[in-house]
C-alpha cells in the first residue's frame, strides 16, 4: 500500500502540494483528476522521489527509497525512454535492471500493438512512443504502476484499445495510479477517483459510490469544482452585449 | 543493446565513437610534447662548436636546466581536460534531452551507481590516461635530457629544481 501523509511541495513561493495524504492500496486502479497546475504531475513525481517533498510517502510502511523504489513504475507524456534505443534495447535493458520484467507481456503488448522491435524509438511516432512509454511501465514487473496523462496524442481508438488492454491483462494485486483529463472515457474503467485543485485533495470517491448516488465522474467533478455552467454564456453575453 | 563497451556510456550513445576521440585527444597530446626536441636540440647544439669542420665542445658549456625547456609541451592537456568536462556535462544532458526524459528511469534503477557509471566512466578513464601520459612523457623527456646531454654540461640538483616549480 503507498501512504502519503502531509506531502507539501513547493515550487519557490508556490505552493504546489498542499499537506496531500492519500493512500493507494493493492489491486486499486485509480483516477487523478485536477485542472492544469493542480499539482497531479507533482503528485506522482514526488511518490517516485523524483521530487524532494517534505510529508512522508511510505510503500508497504518503508519510505520509498532506492530499496523498494523498483515496486514503482512511471509511464509519462514526457517519455522516460532513450530515443536512440530501439524497444528490443530497452527490453534487453529493463531485463537486466529490474529482475521482475513482464517479458511475455511485453511480448504480447508489442505485437498486439503492432510496434517495430527494431526500430530505434526517435523514429516511432508520437502515438506509438506513448504506446511504448506505457507498456514499459506496465512490464517493468512493479506492484504500482503510475501514469501522467499517458495518452496524450493518441487517437480515441487506440486509447480504448488500451483501456481494455490494461483492464485485460493486470493483476489483481498491480494498482494503477492514472493522471489524465479524459475523464468520461476512463470513468468506465477505473474504481475510484481522486480530485487534486490547488495542490490540495478536493475529492475522494468509488466509482460504485457515484453510481449508487446516481451520478457521473463529470457530475462530480463539476460539483466539487463547484463549476458554473452559465459562466461561460455570461461572459459571452458581457463580450456581445458591449 | 550492445555489450562491452557500451555498458559504459549512457544507453544508445556510441561508446565507440567516444572512446576513438579520447584516443585521438591523447595522440594529439602526444604529438603536441614532441616539440620538447626543438629547444633541447637547439641548446644542444649550442653546446658545440664547429671549426674547420671540426664538431668540439665550447668550454665552460651549460645546458640549461630541464625545467627551462618544458614550458609549454603540456600546454595542450588543459585542453584535453576541459573536453572531458564537456564530455561529462554531455553525458548527463543526455539524460534530459532528445524529446524524451530518461533521467527518470535511470533515477528509479535498483543499482542507484548505474547512472553515474555510465556518465563518469569515460571522462575520467580519459582524465586518468592523460594525466599517466603526461607523467610518462615527462619521464621520457627527463631520461632523454639526463642521457643524452654530454654529463659535463649539466648543472646539478635537477631533480630538485623540478619539484622547486612544481606548485
Amino acid at each position: 500500500m503507498i501512504e502519503l501523509h502531509d506531502v507539501t511541495k513547493r515550487y519557490g513561493t508556490k505552493l504546489a502540494l498542499d499537506q496531500v495524504s492519500l493512500t493507494l492500496g493493492p489491486g486499486e486502479l485509480v483516477g487523478l483528476f485536477g485542472e492544469n497546475g493542480a499539482g497531479k504531475t507533482t503528485l506522482i513525481k514526488c511518490i517516485l522521489c523524483l521530487l524532494h517533498c517534505s510529508g512522508t510517502v511510505t510503500l508497504d510502511g518503508e519510505a520509498v527509497s532506492r530499496k523498494n523504489l523498483h515496486r514503482l513504475s512511471f509511464a509519462t507524456c514526457e517519455h522516460s525512454f532513450f530515443p536512440r534505443l530501439t524497444a528490443e534495447d530497452h527490453r534487453v535493458f529493463y531485463q537486466m535492471h529490474f529482475p521482475a520484467f513482464r517479458d511475455k507481456r511485453f511480448r504480447a503488448l508489442m505485437e498486439f500493438f503492432e510496434l517495430p522491435m527494431g526500430k530505434a524509438l526517435r523514429h516511432f511516432s508520437t502515438g506509438q512512443q506513448n504506446q511504448f512509454e506505457v507498456i514499459l511501465a506496465l512490464c517493468q514487473g512493479a506492484d504500482y504502476i503510475l501514469m501522467d496523462e499517458p495518452f496524450a496524442g493518441n487517437d480515441v481508438f487506440n486509447r480504448e484499445d488500451f483501456y481494455k488492454v490494461l483492464l485485460g491483462i493486470l493483476e489483481p494485486t498491480e494498482t494503477v495510479l492514472l493522471s489524465t483529463h479524459l475523464l468520461e472515457e476512463v470513468e468506465r474503467f477505473i474504481g475510484r477517483a481522486v480530485l487534486l485543485r490547488q495542490g490540495k485533495i478536493v475529492g475522494d470517491a468509488s466509482m460504485s459510490d457515484l453510481e449508487e448516488s446516481g451520478k457521473d465522474l463529470m457530475t462530480y467533478v463539476k460539483e466539487t469544482y463547484h463549476y458554473r455552467p452559465d459562466r461561460v454564456s455570461k461572459a459571452l453575453s458581457d463580450l456581445t452585449d458591449s | 543493446m550492445k555489450r562491452g563497451f557500451e555498458r559504459w556510456v549512457p544507453p544508445g550513445m556510441n561508446a565507440r565513437r567516444e572512446l576513438s576521440g579520447i584516443g585521438g585527444g591523447l595522440v594529439v597530446l602526444w604529438l603536441f610534447s614532441l616539440q620538447f626536441f626543438i629547444p633541447y636540440m637547439s641548446c644542444r647544439n649550442m653546446l658545440y662548436v664547429t671549426v674547420n669542420g671540426i664538431k668540439s665542445m665550447k668550454p665552460g658549456a651549460v645546458m640549461p636546466d630541464f625545467v627551462t625547456l618544458t614550458p609549454g609541451i603540456f600546454g595542450v592537456f588543459p585542453l584535453f581536460f576541459l573536453g572531458m568536462v564537456v564530455l561529462t556535462i554531455s553525458h548527463f544532458h543526455y539524460h534530459r534531452q532528445g524529446g524524451s526524459r530518461p533521467i527518470y528511469l535511470m533515477r528509479r534503477l535498483p543499482n542507484r551507481w548505474e547512472y553515474w557509471r555510465r556518465c563518469l566512466t569515460l571522462p575520467l578513464l580519459g582524465l586518468l590516461a592523460a594525466v599517466c601520459l603526461m607523467c610518462v612523457l615527462f619521464g621520457i623527456y627527463f631520461a632523454v635530457y639526463l642521457l643524452c646531454t654530454p654529463p659535463e654540461c649539466l648543472t646539478p640538483d635537477q631533480w630538485t629544481k623540478i619539484w622547486r616549480v612544481v606548485p
